[in-house]
């Protein structure tokens, strides 16, 4: 796997962030294409996949934030449990990815997405019980809130991130991790 | 055409939009931990009564400044619901099933739900009244202390503003996607999930290539210029804090230490 | 008539919130099976106008009509105004995204209703009259591809729904010349079919060659339009505004302003040109 320079996993890392701000706006005119589909997730957890943990934790923690400051959505008041979420989908996708490698590239996406996915809900859940809203945080707000309201997005995330992932490889403009397998 | 973004921003002149942005950020987490620290109808008298000032101050009018409450409207009732109908309270008024209605509950969905509109307003007046520029510039400033633990503030500088200039030019490129892809008969509102996440694919992707060229794009032209890293970056010069700056921190300061040992 | 755009205007908002006008109160007829041209300086409303004629956006004022029908109108069924305009956007590779270029191709006909085996077909034939070898390009994927390749799979995935009226916004932008030839020559192979075609260009040769009639933008308003021919005669008068010569009409007007050879004014083509330089070395001209 050749390595990409650490000026060029900067600059992804920058557009990542900008379409965090972006791709929520676009989902936005799709009936409950925000609110359903967690459309923000997605540069996060590919940011974390492609350019590793340091990066996916600040695309996690910066995405939300610039999304806010531009188009007021997330509101400012939940923002900080967001960010947290966000950060470590980025920050596990980015530590599973290097663990996990089983010469599959899809099983690969998988696993990591799928841990991280996990890590960053319980990290949530635990953030919100300690420092956003402590005392009054039960864990069937926590199923609700992660798992019942957003289980359309993790599917979409599951679709769509191992699909761009392997479309970026196909166009060059990511290297390959298995190049012999293709 | 394609200027910055300038978000929520309404440009102004007044009080608050000349605060420093650094202390404007400082000034909005003291007086979030404010009201979330109010527990009495006195500490939320203050704080209201804070806000009030605040709107004032901003010369904002009304309707901008609680515009986001209105947008969320629905969502507040759901923790209001949520709230009142999880809330592990002793007093139950009423109980179906898992759902338990509880004095405690209700009450504790409206401290909620005043606390969420309460930083929501703040937060917006922060960001109505701020370029979204300054917000990041005042953070990576507020930030250096971060590069003793060995956080590199500078590259994270580069890379928000960066992202920053992106912004308008994704933003076209997604539309003119969207756009192309509807015009081939893309439908986006299929009755099965799996097809409808499926739907987003001749969104997702595209955006993400064009995207991800523009990186290679830019990268390349960094790289051929001798682009290292951002340590060698000239640095704007920083503009001293006024009297004013101060003394909002000060008042700031005082409401919050009044609202945590003068009425708990 | 294939399309009918009445008294149509569009503005937007920007970011600080002014409004912007990018078209003012247009009003022309596209006849089925012409061929028409758009053209006019960046920023005059072109895309606009393409996009409010495929009804990807709703005018602001006005009224837009394909077929005779009212294509916004309460009630009107957009999804089979997809499969009879079929739009081909500024750099279409752009739009490309399936695992394989066949999948690629057959996106336009998901809701089509056609069986696989006709699906099947026309992928085929889309991909064949874009030149392809069907067999051997189906199952790459199109990311991979070249990037004249690219574009031409795009434009398969665009006339795979066999539309009745097809748009072109600055398509051959670019291509290299013998692409541009190739391309221009399918996009008259396609209007002699019975397409009706519009094509939005900077390029004044292939306007001037290919077109029949004209349609003139400037700041958002409309011009100039009629026979192609006409039009280029008009805005060569015209002192001001659009700067729309041919290379041929520029030749002709070097030559006379040199006080070296008096060509008629009628000249916009290259073949006008040649023909009449002909006629000249015949002796038949008025030198």
């Amino acid at each position: 796997m050749t390595k990409m320079s650490s000026v060029k996993l900067s600059i992804i890392t920058a557009i990542c962030i900008g379409l965090c701000v972006v791709l929520p706006m676009a989902f936005h005119a799709i009936p409950n294409g925000g609110i359903l589909f967690s459309p923000m997730h997605i540069p996060v957890l590919l940011c974390g996949l492609i350019c590793g943990w340091s990066y996916g934790l600040l695309c996690g923690l910066a995405g939300p934030l610039l999304s806010t400051l531009i188009t007021g959505m997330p509101p400012v008041a939940y923002l900080p449990p967001m960010m947290v979420e966000l950060a470590a989908y980025g920050l596990v996708c980015g530590v599973m990815i290097k663990l996990v490698r089983t010469k599959k590239l899809y099983a690969d996406l998988y696993i990591s997405l799928m841990v991280a996915l996990l890590a960053g809900r319980i990290v949530a859940g635990i953030a919100r019980a300690l420092i956003f809203a402590p005392g009054s945080y039960t864990l069937a707000a926590w199923t609700t809130s992660y798992f019942v309201m957003t289980w359309p997005g993790i599917i979409l995330q599951l679709v769509i991130v191992p699909a761009v992932v392997a479309a970026l490889m196909k166009a060059k403009l990511i290297p390959e991790w298995y190049p012999a397998q293709d | 055409m394609r200027s910055l973004p300038t978000g929520q921003y309404i440009p102004g002149h007044s009080l608050l939009h000349q605060l420093d942005a650094r202390v404007k950020i400082l000034c909005f987490f003291i007086l979030m931990a404010a009201v979330i620290g109010a527990s009495s109808l006195w500490g939320y008298a203050l704080v209201l009564a804070v806000l009030a000032l605040l709107i004032l101050f901003s010369r904002l009018p009304l309707r901008c400044a609680v515009a986001p409450v209105r947008r969320i409207s629905w969502f507040l009732l759901v923790i209001l619901l949520m709230n009142a109908l999880f809330f592990g309270g002793e007093d139950v008024l009423a109980s179906w099933g898992i759902f338990r209605l509880s004095y405690g509950g209700i009450k504790q969905g409206f401290r909620v739900v005043t606390n969420v509109v309460l930083i929501l307003i703040l937060g917006n007046l922060l960001t109505m009244t701020t370029l979204p520029t300054q917000v990041t510039a005042a953070l990576e400033s507020l930030g250096k202390p971060l590069k003793f633990i060995g956080v590199p503030t500078e590259e994270v500088a580069m890379i928000l503003s960066v992202a920053l200039q992106f912004i308008p030019i994704l933003m076209e490129e997604a539309e003119l996607i969207k756009m192309a892809q509807t015009a081939r008969g893309a439908r986006f509102e299929s009755r099965k999930l799996s097809e409808r996440a499926a739907s987003f694919l001749p969104l997702v992707v595209p955006i993400f290539i064009s995207a991800f060229r523009r990186a290679e794009e830019l990268s390349l032209a960094m790289e051929a210029r001798g682009y290292r890293n951002a340590k060698n970056r000239t640095k704007r010069e920083k503009e001293p804090l006024a009297a004013s700056d101060y003394s909002a921190l000060t008042v700031c300061a005082f409401i919050c230490l009044l609202q945590f040992f003068l009425l708990p | 008539m294939a399309i009918k755009i009445e008294n149509v205007s569009y503005s937007y908002r920007q970011y600080a919130g002014e409004t912007v006008e990018a078209l003012k109160n247009i009003s022309f007829t596209i006849e089925t099976g012409d061929f028409t041209g758009i053209m006019g300086p960046t920023g005059s409303g072109k895309t606009t106008l393409v996009q409010l004629m495929a009804g990807l956006r709703a005018p602001t004022g006005g009224r837009v009509y394909v077929n005779g029908e009212d294509i916004n109108a309460k009630g009107y069924d957009k999804s089979s105004l997809r499969q009879r305009v079929g739009v081909v956007f500024q750099y279409p590779e752009y739009q490309l995204f399936a695992a394989t270029v066949e999948k690629d191709v057959a996106f336009g006909l998901k809701y089509s209703g056609l069986s696989r085996r006709k699906v099947t077909a026309r992928v085929r034939w889309a991909l064949e009259t874009m030149g392809f070898d069907f067999e051997k390009i189906r199952d790459q994927s199109p990311l991979a591809l070249s990037g004249g390749e690219k574009r031409r799979v795009a434009i398969a995935g665009v006339i795979v729904t066999k539309p009745q009226i097809l748009i072109f916004d600055e398509p051959i932008a670019g291509l290299d010349p013998c692409g541009r030839e190739n391309f221009l020559q399918f996009v008259k192979q396609m209007n002699q079919t019975g397409t009706t075609i519009i094509m939005v260009s900077h390029n004044m040769e292939a306007l001037a060659e290919y077109t029949r009639h004209l349609l003139v933008l400037e700041k958002g308003r409309l011009v100039d339009s009629g026979p192609t021919r006409e039009v280029f005669a008009r805005l060569k008068q015209r002192k001001t505004g659009v700067l729309a010569q041919t290379k041929a009409q520029r030749i002709v007007t070097l030559l006379a302003a040199g006080g070296k050879l008096a060509l008629s004014p009628a000249i916009v083509t290259y073949d006008d040109l040649l023909s009449a330089l002909k006629q000249e070395l015949a002796g038949g001209g008025r030198g």
